[in-house]
C-alpha cells in the first residue's frame, strides 16, 4: 500500500495529538460531572454537545487517516478531502450519536426501564452524598473527588440500572434511602437555601414599604375628606357668584337692548298713535268711516313693518298704552282732566278703539299714550317675548334682585348639581345648596370611592388584592401576598410562609417540610407509578432524563476513553512512520498485522490486568455482582468495556484535568456550545410533526404560546394583568398569567398561571 | 258744569267723615310717634355702635369708609407709584356726572377725567358721545348732536342715563362750568381734573374753556387731553404752562377686539359699552380704512415737541405700551415726558397687563374704570393690626385674611357660616376652618418592614447512611 507523503504523515501527527487534549479534557469532565450526582441540565447540556463535538472530529480524524494516500496526492487535494470528509464526518457523528441514543435507547425504553433508571440515578445520588452505604462497596464518600471514586459512580447508576432485580431488593429501603437521600442533599446546600430564601424578605420588606406608604396615603386622603369638601364647596359658591355677575351683567344688556328699542320705537309708535288720533278727528262723520278706516288701515300697516324690525314679533299698538282705571261715572269728566294734566299723555281716541276692536273697555279704563322713553323701555322690558329671549339666553327668568335669592334659585340649584354631576358627585334631585350636609357626604363617598379605585388599580397592576392598615406580619400572612410568594417559590412554598424567619425557623417552617414533599415525590414516582412513565404521562420525560443521567456517562465514558487509549498507542506507530515510513517493509504481513494489533490489545487487556480498583479487588463485590449482572443482561463485551473503563479511567482522568487546568478549553467553549445546542434542534426535527417543530422553536426562543381551551361556547377570557387582550395563540413570554374565563351562567375562573415556553394549551371548566 | 251739582249732600258727609278719621289718625300716629322715639333712639344707638365698631375693624386693616360709602386707604395706597385717573369720574355713579366727579375725589384719585364738548352756542358742556343716546337720553325721546344743539334752548331736555338700570334720571348732564365749580369746591389740595376736550375746537372756543378752568377751578389744577393735537397745539398758544397731555389712538386690534365684543354681546359690561362710541368717532373704524398713528417712537415725540412744545405728556393704549413697554419708558424718560395708559378693552384687560409689566417699565399714569382700592389691592395691601370686636361683622372683619375684598363686605355674612370669604380679584376662598362633621382618623403604618428574626443556630446533622446490601438475597 502506497504511503501519504511525509508532510500529510507529519500534519496527522499532529492533529491526532492535538485532538487528545479536547478528548481528554471532556472525558475528565464526564467523570468529575457525573461522578459527583445527577448534574444540573445546564451542565449536562455542555457536558453532552462538546463530547459529541469533540468525538465527531475525533472519529473524522481517525478516518481522514484510513483514507488511501491518493486522496492526499498534493496539499490541496488533501486539505479539499479532508474537509469534505470533515463536512460528512463531523454531522453524522454528531447527530448521530444523539439520534442512536435517542432512537435505540431513550425513544423505546419501556415504562418500567424509566421507572429502573430514576431508582438508579437515586440511589447513584444517595451513595455520592452518602446517605446510602452499600455493603462490602470500597465506596468512601469522605473522598468522593477522588478519580476512582468519580469513576465509579460516573458508572454506578449504569450498573445499578443493569440490574433488574433492583427494585424488589431494595423494596424495604427505598423510603428511608430517599428520604435520607433529599434530607442530606438538602442540609448539604444549607447556605444556599438560606440565602435564596433571604431574598424574599428583600423582595418582600420592599413591596412592604410601598405598600405601607399606598396605605398612608389613601388614609391621609381620606382624613383630608373635609378639605376635599371644602374646596369643592368653595368652588360651587365660586359658580354660583360668578353666574351671579353673568346674571347682572345680562340683565344690563337686556336693560340697554330696551332702552335702545325704546329709543329707537319709542317715537315712532307715539307717531303711529298721533297720525291715528289724527285720522280719526280729520274723518269724523259717520259718511267718512271707510275713509278713516283706510287712513288708520295704512298707519298699521306700516307700524306693523316697523314693529316687525323690532324682533319682538307683531306687537299689537294697543299693548303700548297707558291703560288706568276710572270709574264709570267719571270717566268722561276724567279723561278730558287728565289729559290736561299730565301733559305728556294724550288720550287715545275713540277711534282707535274703534280700529283695534270694540269699545267694550272705553267705559272704565282710560287709554293713553305717551312720548316718554322710559314707558317704552318699561314695555318692552314686560314684553313676553322680551323675557322669553332673556330666560332662553341666560336660564334665568328677569327681575331676581338679590345674590341670596339667586343663589337658592331652582335654576342654580339644577345648574349646580349638573355641574357636581359631571365631576362626580352625586345628590339627590332635591337637593339644594343650603343643605351642606348632603354634598359633604357626596363629596366623601366620591374621594372614598376614588381613593379605593386608584387603591384597587394599583393592587391591580401588583397583580394582589390587599386591604389598607396592614401590619407587616399580616401583610406577609394575607393570602394574596402568599399567593405570590407561592409563585415565585414554586414548589418549595409552605402555607404562611413569613419572610422574616432566621435558620432554625427556616429549617423547621421551610426546609423540613419540603425535604418530606421531596421525599414523598419520589416515592411517588418510584412506588406504583409505573404506568405514569408511559409516554405522554406525567414521568415520563423525568423517567427518560434519568435514563439518560444514567446509561449515556458510561457510555461515553467508554468511547471516548477508547479513542482517546487508541489514538494514544497509536501516536508512537505514527511517529514512526513519519521518520522512517516503510520501517515495516519487508516485513511479512502476519508480523506487520501483529505489530499494528499488538498496540490495541495490549490496550485492551494491560488496564485491566494492570490496574488496581478498590471497587473490584474483592471477587465477591457489589461492582463485581452488578457486572455480571450486565453481562448477564446484554453480553460480555459490554461487561468487559465497563470493567476496563472502571479501571482505565481513573488513570487518565488526572491527565484531562490538568489539560482542562491548563488550557481550559472547556471553559472557553461555553459560549459556542449553546449555538451547537441549537443546530442540535435540527436533529429531532426528522421525528417530529409540524406542531411540536413549531413547539421547539418557541421553547428555544423563549415564547410561550398560550390558547385556552374552556369547555363552554362564547366565554371572555381576560388576562388580568397585562394590557393586550387575549386571542387564542398569543405570544407570550414565561411566567405568571392571571387568567380569568367567564361566561353568562357559570361562575367565573380566575387563577393565576404559571406557562412555561412553547405551545401551553389550558382546560378550564366553567361549573 | 258746576262743581256743587256733582255732588250731593250724602257725599259731603262723607268726605267730612273721611276728613275726621284722617286727623284722628294723624292725633294717634302722632302719639305712637311720642311713645316709639325711645325705641328708635335705642336702635340708633345701636346702629351707631355697629358703624363704629366696624370703622375700628377697617381701620385696623389701614381703611375707612368715606361719607360717600367708598372704601378709603388712611394711608397713601401701596400702588405701585401709579398717579391714578378715574376714567369719566367714579365707576359707581353715571360717567360724566356731577356724583361721578364728586365720589372719584372721595375716592382719593389722584386724578378725576372728564370729556367735554361744546354746543352750537359755545357752551363748553360735560359729555363724552357726540349724541345722545347711550351716556343721557332725552325727555321727549328725540336724538340730539351736542355740538348741534344750542345749550340755551335744548340742553333741559337732555337727562343723566343710569348705565345699570337704562333709567333716565331727573339730573341733567352738567355744564363744563357746573362741574368745575364742583371740582374746586370738593377736591383736595393735590387732586387734579383732566379736562378731555372731544370737540374740534375753534380758537375762541378754547379760550373760552381755560377761562372758565382757570377762573373756577385755578391754575395747575387742571390739565387738557385729546385724542386730536390741533386742539392741544392750539391750547399751548392759548396757555403756555398749562400740562398736555396727547392721547395716541388706540389700536387696531384693540379696536377689533372691542368691536367683536360688541357684536357677540359681550358688551353686556357697561364699561364695554362706554367705548362704543369710539367706534364711531375714530375716523375710518366703520369703513375698516383705519390707521394707526403712533407717536411712541423718536419721530413721533420730536412731532408731539413740536407741537405741544413743553409740559406735555402721552397717553396711550395699554395694547401698546405692553407690546415694547421697557423701550417706549425709556424713551419716554430720555424726553422727560410722563407717559399714561388707558384701555378700551375693558378694565380687567388693564389690570393684567400692567401686573405683568416689569416694575421699572410701568406708566407714569393709568386712567382707569375702577375704584381705587379695586385696582390698587392688586399691588399690596396695608399691614393689618391686631384688633378686637366683640360681635357681628366686625368681628368677621377681624378675623378673615388680608386679601378680604372690602368692597364686598355684604357678601361676608352670607359666606362666613359656609367657610368662605369674598377675596381680592372676584375670588371665593376658604377661611381654612373645618366646616363639616365628617371625621376620619387615619393609620399612619411604619414604612419600615418588621426586621427579620436573630441568626440562630441550626442542627443540620442527619442519621447515619443507610446500609444496604446489593447483591441479591445477601442482605446484611
Amino acid at each position: 500500500m502506497r504511503l501519504k507523503s511525509t508532510f500529510w504523515r507529519a500534519t496527522f501527527l499532529i492533529l491526532s495529538a492535538a485532538y487528545l487534549i479536547p478528548e481528554a479534557i471532556f472525558n475528565a469532565q464526564l467523570v468529575s460531572l457525573i461522578g459527583l450526582g445527577t448534574p444540573e441540565e445546564s451542565a449536562l447540556e455542555q457536558l453532552e454537545i462538546y463530547g459529541r463535538a469533540i468525538s465527531g472530529i475525533g472519529v473524522t480524524l481517525l478516518i481522514a487517516d484510513l483514507l488511501p494516500a491518493k486522496f492526499y496526492k498534493s496539499t490541496s487535494k488533501g486539505v479539499i478531502s479532508l474537509l469534505i470528509l470533515a463536512a460528512i464526518i463531523w454531522p453524522t457523528v454528531y447527530f448521530g450519536q444523539k439520534a442512536l441514543v435517542e432512537n435505540l435507547l431513550i425513544a423505546p425504553s419501556s415504562s418500567q426501564e424509566r421507572e429502573y433508571a430514576v431508582l438508579s440515578a437515586v440511589f447513584r445520588d444517595a451513595l455520592a452524598i452518602n446517605a446510602l452505604e452499600v455493603a462490602d462497596l470500597e465506596y468512601d464518600a469522605q473522598e468522593m473527588k477522588t478519580s476512582e471514586n468519580l469513576t465509579f459512580l460516573a458508572l454506578f447508576g449504569g450498573l445499578l440500572y443493569a440490574d433488574e432485580t433492583l427494585a424488589d431488593n431494595l423494596e424495604s429501603h427505598k423510603k428511608d434511602i430517599i428520604k435520607q437521600f433529599v434530607q442530606k442533599k438538602a442540609y448539604q446546600d444549607f447556605t444556599q437555601h438560606f440565602q435564596d430564601y433571604s431574598a424574599l424578605y428583600d423582595r418582600l420588606s420592599g413591596n412592604y414599604s410601598e405598600y405601607a406608604k399606598g396605605s398612608n396615603k389613601y388614609n391621609q386622603t381620606l382624613a383630608d375628606i373635609p378639605n376635599r369638601e371644602q374646596g369643592y364647596w368653595k368652588n360651587v359658591e365660586q359658580e354660583v357668584n360668578q353666574g351671579w355677575e353673568k346674571y347682572q351683567q345680562a340683565n344690563k344688556t337686556f336693560i340697554a337692548r330696551a332702552e335702545a328699542r325704546a329709543q329707537k320705537y319709542g317715537p315712532k309708535i307715539y307717531q303711529y298713535h298721533e297720525s291715528t288720533n289724527r285720522c280719526s278727528e280729520k274723518y269724523k262723520k259717520y259718511s267718512q268711516r271707510s275713509r278713516k278706516a283706510k287712513c288708520i288701515e295704512r298707519l298699521h300697516a306700516r307700524y306693523k313693518r316697523e314693529i316687525d324690525k323690532a324682533g319682538l314679533g307683531y306687537v299689537e299698538p294697543s299693548y303700548w298704552l297707558i291703560v288706568e282705571d276710572v270709574s264709570g261715572l267719571e270717566n268722561t269728566a276724567n279723561t278730558l282732566l287728565s289729559g290736561l294734566l299730565t301733559g305728556g299723555l294724550t288720550t287715545v281716541m275713540q277711534g282707535l278703539s274703534l280700529a283695534t276692536g270694540g269699545d267694550g273697555g272705553i267705559k272704565d279704563k282710560r287709554y293713553k299714550y305717551t312720548d316718554d322713553p322710559e314707558h317704552y323701555q318699561l314695555k318692552i322690558l314686560q314684553h313676553p317675548n322680551f323675557q322669553a329671549q332673556f330666560k332662553s339666553e341666560t336660564g334665568y327668568p328677569m327681575g331676581i334682585q338679590t345674590l341670596t335669592t339667586f343663589r337658592t334659585h331652582n335654576v342654580t340649584q339644577q345648574r349646580i348639581r349638573k355641574s357636581l354631576t359631571e365631576k362626580g358627585l352625586t345628590l339627590s334631585k332635591n337637593w339644594k345648596i343650603t343643605n351642606r350636609n348632603e354634598f359633604a357626604q357626596s363629596v366623601a363617598n366620591k374621594v372614598k370611592a376614588d381613593a379605593d379605585k386608584q387603591w384597587q388599580q394599583a393592587m391591580k397592576k401588583k397583580g394582589l388584592d390587599l386591604p389598607i392598615n396592614l401590619d407587616w406580619d399580616s401583610f406577609q400572612l394575607h393570602p394574596s401576598v402568599q399567593k405570590k410568594i407561592k409563585l415565585q417559590m414554586g414548589d418549595t412554598y409552605v402555607h404562611n410562609i413569613k419572610s422574616d424567619w432566621n435558620q432554625a425557623n427556616f429549617k423547621r417552617y421551610v426546609l423540613d417540610p419540603n425535604i418530606e414533599k421531596r421525599t414523598q415525590r419520589y416515592l411517588d414516582m418510584i412506588e406504583d407509578a409505573r404506568q405514569h412513565f408511559e409516554d405522554g404521562e406525567k414521568y415520563a420525560e423525568v423517567g427518560k432524563q434519568a435514563l439518560r443521567s444514567v446509561i449515556i456517562p458510561p457510555i461515553s465514558m467508554s468511547l471516548s476513553l477508547f479513542l482517546i487509549c487508541l489514538t494514544l498507542i497509536k501516536l508512537p506507530v505514527k511517529l514512526v512512520e513519519v521518520i522512517k515510513p516503510n520501517w515495516l517493509e519487508g516485513q511479512r504481513k502476519s508480523v506487520t498485522f501483529a505489530i499494528k494489533s499488538l498496540p490495541p490489545i495490549l490496550l485492551i487487556i494491560l488496564p485491566v490486568m494492570l490496574v488496581g480498583n478498590q471497587f473490584t479487588a474483592q471477587t465477591n463485590s457489589p461492582v463485581n455482582y452488578f457486572l455480571v449482572k450486565v453481562e448477564n443482561a446484554s453480553n460480555s463485551v459490554f461487561s468487559y468495556a465497563l470493567r476496563w473503563t472502571l479501571h482505565a479511567q481513573p488513570v487518565l482522568h488526572p491527565m484531562g484535568l490538568a489539560f482542562e487546568n491548563k488550557t481550559n478549553i472547556y471553559q472557553n467553549t461555553k459560549p459556542f456550545i449553546h449555538v451547537l445546542a441549537k443546530l442540535d434542534e435540527q436533529l429531532p426535527q426528522w421525528q417530529l410533526s409540524n406542531n411540536q417543530k413549531k413547539n421547539m422553536k418557541d421553547v428555544i426562543k423563549g415564547i410561550t404560546r398560550l390558547t385556552i381551551l374552556p369547555n363552554v361556547e362564547n366565554t371572555t377570557i381576560r388576562i388580568m394583568n397585562i394590557a393586550p387582550k387575549y386571542q387564542s395563540g398569543m405570544h407570550l413570554k414565561p411566567g405568571a398569567y392571571d387568567i380569568q374565563v367567564s361566561a353568562n351562567g357559570y361562575e367565573t375562573y380566575r387563577e393565576w398561571h404559571q406557562l412555561l415556553a412553547g405551545e401551553q394549551n389550558l382546560e378550564v371548566i366553567l361549573h | 258744569m258746576n262743581l256743587k251739582h256733582l255732588l250731593t249732600s250724602n257725599d259731603i258727609c262723607k268726605i267730612f267723615s273721611i276728613l275726621l278719621a284722617l286727623i284722628l289718625i294723624s292725633s294717634c300716629s302722632s302719639t305712637s310717634k311720642q311713645s316709639s322715639r325711645s325705641k328708635s333712639t335705642n336702635d340708633n344707638s345701636a346702629t351707631q355702635q355697629q358703624t363704629s365698631s366696624l370703622s375700628k375693624a377697617l381701620a385696623a386693616r389701614g381703611f375707612y369708609k368715606s361719607r360717600l360709602g367708598n372704601i378709603n386707604y388712611i394711608n397713601a395706597p401701596q400702588c405701585a407709584n401709579y398717579q391714578v385717573q378715574s376714567h369719566r369720574g367714579a365707576v359707581r355713579h353715571p360717567e360724566n356726572s356731577v356724583n361721578a366727579l364728586i365720589d372719584a375725589l372721595d375716592n382719593n384719585f389722584d386724578v378725576v377725567e372728564i370729556d367735554v364738548r361744546v354746543t352750537r352756542d359755545d357752551v363748553w358742556v360735560v359729555h363724552h358721545d357726540a349724541q345722545t343716546g347711550r351716556e343721557t337720553g332725552t325727555v321727549d325721546n328725540k336724538r340730539r348732536k351736542i355740538e348741534s344743539l344750542r345749550y340755551e334752548k335744548e340742553w333741559g331736555y337732555l337727562r343723566i342715563r343710569d348705565q345699570n338700570t337704562g333709567r333716565l334720571l331727573s339730573t341733567l348732564p352738567p355744564s363744563f362750568r357746573q362741574i368745575a365749580s364742583a371740582f374746586s369746591r370738593n377736591a383736595k389740595s393735590k387732586q387734579l381734573l383732566n379736562i378731555e376736550i372731544k370737540t374740534k375746537a375753534s380758537i375762541r372756543d378754547l379760550e373760552m374753556l381755560d377761562y372758565l378752568a382757570f377762573k373756577l377751578i385755578g391754575q395747575g389744577r387742571y390739565f387738557y387731553s385729546s385724542l386730536t393735537l390741533k386742539n392741544l397745539s392750539r391750547m399751548r398758544d392759548i396757555n403756555s404752562s398749562v400740562f398736555l397731555s396727547f392721547i395716541q389712538s388706540p389700536a387696531n386690534r384693540s379696536l377689533a377686539v372691542l368691536r367683536n365684543d360688541l357684536e357677540k354681546g359681550a358688551g353686556a359690561d357697561p364699561i364695554f359699552l362706554r367705548n362704543k362710541s369710539l367706534l364711531e368717532d375714530l375716523a375710518g373704524v366703520a369703513s375698516r380704512r383705519y390707521k394707526e398713528y403712533r407717536y411712541d417712537d423718536v419721530l413721533g415725540m420730536a412731532k408731539l415737541k413740536k407741537s405741544l412744545k413743553n409740559n406735555y405728556g402721552l397717553a396711550m393704549d395699554i395694547r401698546q405700551y405692553g407690546q415694547r413697554a421697557s423701550k417706549i419708558k425709556r424713551l419716554v424718560d430720555q424726553q422727560g415726558i410722563p407717559i399714561a395708559t388707558y384701555t378700551i378693552n375693558g378694565q380687567a384687560y388693564h389690570a393684567k397687563s400692567l401686573l405683568s409689566i416689569k416694575s421699572k417699565s410701568r406708566p407714569t399714569s393709568v386712567i382707569i374704570d375702577d375704584t381705587l382700592y379695586g385696582f390698587c389691592s392688586e399691588y399690596g395691601l396695608p399691614e393689618m393690626k391686631k384688633h378686637i370686636a366683640i360681635s357681628g361683622l366686625s368681628k368677621r372683619l377681624t378675623m378673615l385674611p388680608q386679601d378680604l375684598d372690602l368692597e364686598r363686605l355684604d357678601q361676608i355674612n352670607l359666606y362666613f357660616d359656609s367657610g368662605l370669604y369674598p377675596a381680592i380679584g372676584d375670588q371665593l376662598k376658604s377661611i381654612g376652618k373645618r366646616i363639616t362633621a365628617l371625621k376620619y382618623t387615619p393609620v399612619i403604618l411604619n414604612t419600615t418592614a418588621g426586621k427579620k428574626e436573630a441568626g440562630s443556630a441550626v442542627n443540620l446533622s442527619s442519621e447515619e447512611a443507610i446500609k444496604i446490601e446489593l447483591r441479591k438475597g445477601s442482605e446484611k
